[in-house]
């Protein structure tokens, strides 16, 4: 029995260790607070133990992981939302750029720091920022985001398209802006 | 495939997830389209850019927190599955003796043995109902094949001495904003102070090699007993150690040496409260010792260790 107990535990963290990274990074994109991501993480970790008999072994521990932690990221969210504005809302975000559409000027034209291309993902709401991520940085496939994600395959196409197209907005809209301080601290300001 | 059509599949294509056919068209059509050729070049590009977002690492103290709040919940389950087990077992041991004794029917007293009263009258009146308990009784190896079976798992969860309760009283007192008797940040004076009330002549723990402050010290009570309530201040938060005569409570872990603390398992003396603090029991040099932290676990071991290895 005892055997028995230390096994799965084992078995669990041998599957779960690598997996905390991956797990925190995108807790902390989703959430954008440290306190929230760690709270977040740590649930998941604790709802995966005590349903890990129902994982079905060979299949994807990763993807498992996550979409226990995406069920609880957005019924804790739906919680809270109610109570008060944790999170950004998914809606709240508003793009103001003015781009067009057929405009020639490159995404990466100017070339992104790293911060500024956190920000610009951290523009995106929730629900285009977590299949953008699951699918470019964790290289999930489409069909594993929709079952993380808990939405039909077409859901996943149409976010992606859609946050893509966002993201590119967004960086167009920092690219003018920078321009425009550009010129501004290019100017000779008399003493 | 018209423009608005390719459009839709650009994403497809970039994702690696479009049908062979499909990547024909697009790629014919991306060819002799210019318009296309720049959406295909600015999606890509956002991949790319997407790709580079470098995410945050877990913090080493989470975790540590997660394998230490895994293992308190596989011992949870354990001592859960355990008691649902031994309660199956005694149900379907019971149903094995009395459909046995059923069969046998009542067993014959030893001749010039005493008959009890009720085996005297329901072997008169109802032999099948009251022949489990003399069966049972009357046949020693089975009962103690059942002792035998629950013996180690019951002793291994009565070594668990951190109930619930316990940990629900030590937090309270942590946690409750008491004044102290004495509030000095000098370990001598407190331990001249708690030597004239309690009798302990021994030095208060030392945290002061990871930053813990002494604060000062209360006479307390642990388990209904009389205890010393020391307050330290580590990175800013709070941790109480509690002083008290080990033999208040059995089968507490002794950790003189590193190597005890090496050799024990951690379940035996520390745990995590549900609110996510860590609570530590256990003895050294015959002085039994409570710590309560909202600290993380490094921090427990390291107060711990700091415990173990002062001098007798």
């Amino acid at each position: 029995m005892l055997g028995w107990k230390k096994d799965r535990s084992k078995e669990f963290m041998t599957l779960a260790s690598p997996v905390m990274d991956p797990l925190y990074g995108t807790a902390m994109k989703l959430t954008r607070n440290e306190e929230v991501a760690r709270d977040l993480v740590q649930d998941s970790y604790l709802k995966a133990f005590k349903y890990f008999d129902t994982f079905e072994r060979g299949t994807n521990f990763k993807a498992w992981m996550f979409r226990i932690m995406t069920r609880l990221f957005y019924d804790s969210y739906n919680e809270r939302k109610r109570n008060a504005a944790m999170f950004s809302s998914f809606d709240d975000v508003t793009i103001n750029a003015t781009a067009d559409p057929d405009s020639r000027s490159g995404a990466g034209e100017r070339r992104l720091l790293a911060q500024e291309l956190q920000q610009a993902l951290d523009q995106l709401p929730a629900d285009f920022r977590l299949p953008l991520v699951l699918c470019d940085v964790h290289e999930f496939s489409y069909q594993e985001i929709a079952e993380i994600m808990e939405c039909p395959i077409g859901t996943v196409m149409s976010r992606l398209f859609r946050a893509r197209k966002r993201m590119k907005e967004i960086i167009l809209n920092m690219n003018q802006t920078d321009e425009a301080t550009t010129t501004k601290s290019g100017q000779i300001i008399p003493f | 495939m018209d423009c608005r059509e390719v459009e839709k599949l650009i994403t497809l294509y970039i994702d690696a997830e479009i049908s062979r056919q499909d990547r024909h068209e697009v790629e014919e059509h991306v060819k002799h389209c210019r318009r296309c050729t720049a959406v295909f070049e600015e999606a890509q590009e956002i991949k790319d850019l997407v790709r580079r977002v470098e995410l945050d690492k877990a913090p080493h103290d989470l975790a540590v927190l997660i394998r230490s709040q895994i293992t308190a919940s596989a011992g949870r389950e354990f001592a859960f599955n355990l008691l649902r087990l031994g309660s199956a077992t005694a149900v379907f041991a019971l149903a094995i003796y009395g459909g046995f004794a059923f069969l046998q029917g009542p067993p014959a007293p030893r001749p010039g043995a005493p008959v009890p009263v009720e085996v005297a009258m329901e072997t008169a009146d109802a032999p099948q109902v009251t022949a489990v308990a003399p069966v049972a009784a009357g046949n020693p190896s089975r009962a103690n094949t059942m002792r035998r079976f629950s013996s180690p798992a019951l002793s291994r969860l009565k070594k668990k001495i951190i109930t619930p309760q316990v940990m629900e009283n030590l937090v309270v007192e942590h946690v409750r904003p008491l004044p102290a008797e004495i509030q000095t940040p000098d370990s001598d004076s407190v331990a001249r102070w708690y030597a004239s009330k309690s009798g302990f002549y021994t030095p208060p723990p030392q945290l002061a090699s990871w930053g813990g402050k002494m604060e000062g010290g209360r006479m307390s009570r642990f388990q209904d007993r009389e205890a010393v309530q020391l307050f330290y201040n580590v990175q800013g938060k709070r941790v109480t150690v509690f002083m008290f005569r080990p033999d208040m409570i059995p089968d507490l872990v002794e950790l003189n040496s590193t190597e005890a603390i090496d050799k024990t398992d951690e379940e035996d003396y520390i745990s995590t409260t549900p609110g996510g603090r860590m609570v530590a029991l256990f003895s050294h040099n015959g002085i039994g010792y409570s710590i309560i932290t909202d600290l993380d676990f490094v921090v427990m071991r390291q107060c711990i260790r700091g415990i173990a290895t002062q001098p007798f």
